[in-house]
């Protein structure tokens, strides 16, 4: 029988175990076909990388980065909430929930270079605190 | 009583156009952080937005996140 101390030490090997071999995973690797591979890390989101290409693989068939296959529709954003278009043939970069972080346009583009200042953080218990019409500051629900 | 700059619009939003087939980098929340511009555009050069200057079209520019460009 093991004592919580060796249940502990096990669980804290087990971790390490995991993330190194999360680390080793993450690797780069020319493409030999025309792929449908996530750009999500938890599978939610996937797009179509060219053959011949580089892609950055993070975890086995999830990818950080490839050359898009086609014009594609990404989002921009981590909540899903804006989109845009990227072209065909270009490099592209995303973030682990699946958003891009950096790519080509395909058409001219007006976008916000604003952060949005009208939300607070998910889980935070906060809530945004009007002052003068927008968003101040996140302060605690009351 | 002084002179004063003040916000008139509510939302206190900023936008631009950039350029196709250009590189855009892009903040967690949507906002662009680097592009190329489309336009020759006007841009606020500081974060009080007590400066402002104009940049020509085709110019790479980064944003601070209160939308200033530096």
């Amino acid at each position: 029988m093991k004592t919580l101390a060796q249940r502990s030490i096990y669980l804290v090997l087990l971790s390490f175990l995991l993330i190194f071999s999360t680390l080793v995973t993450a690797e780069a690797r020319v493409l030999q076909n025309n792929s449908n591979l996530y750009i999500a890390t938890n599978k939610s989101l996937s797009t179509w990388f060219k053959a011949g290409a580089n892609v950055n693989e993070i975890a086995p068939g999830v990818v950080s980065s490839g050359t898009l296959l086609n014009n594609s529709n990404l989002y921009i954003a981590s909540n899903r909430s804006l989109s845009t278009w990227f072209r065909a043939g270009t490099g592209a970069s995303f973030r682990p929930d699946g958003a891009l972080s950096s790519g080509t346009l395909l058409n001219n583009s007006n976008l916000s270079i604003l952060p949005r200042t009208d939300r607070c953080p998910l889980g935070s218990g906060q809530v945004p605190a009007h002052l003068f019409g927008p968003m101040e500051a996140c302060i605690l629900a009351p | 009583m002084n002179n004063s700059n003040l916000y008139i619009a509510s939302n206190r939003s900023l936008s631009t156009w950039f350029s196709a087939g250009t590189q855009i980098v892009t903040r967690e929340d949507g906002s662009v952080s680097q592009g190329t511009l489309l336009n020759k555009t006007n841009l606020y050069t500081n974060p009080q937005h007590s400066q402002s200057r104009w940049f020509n079209a085709g110019t790479t520019v980064s944003f601070r996140p209160d939308g200033s460009a530096y």
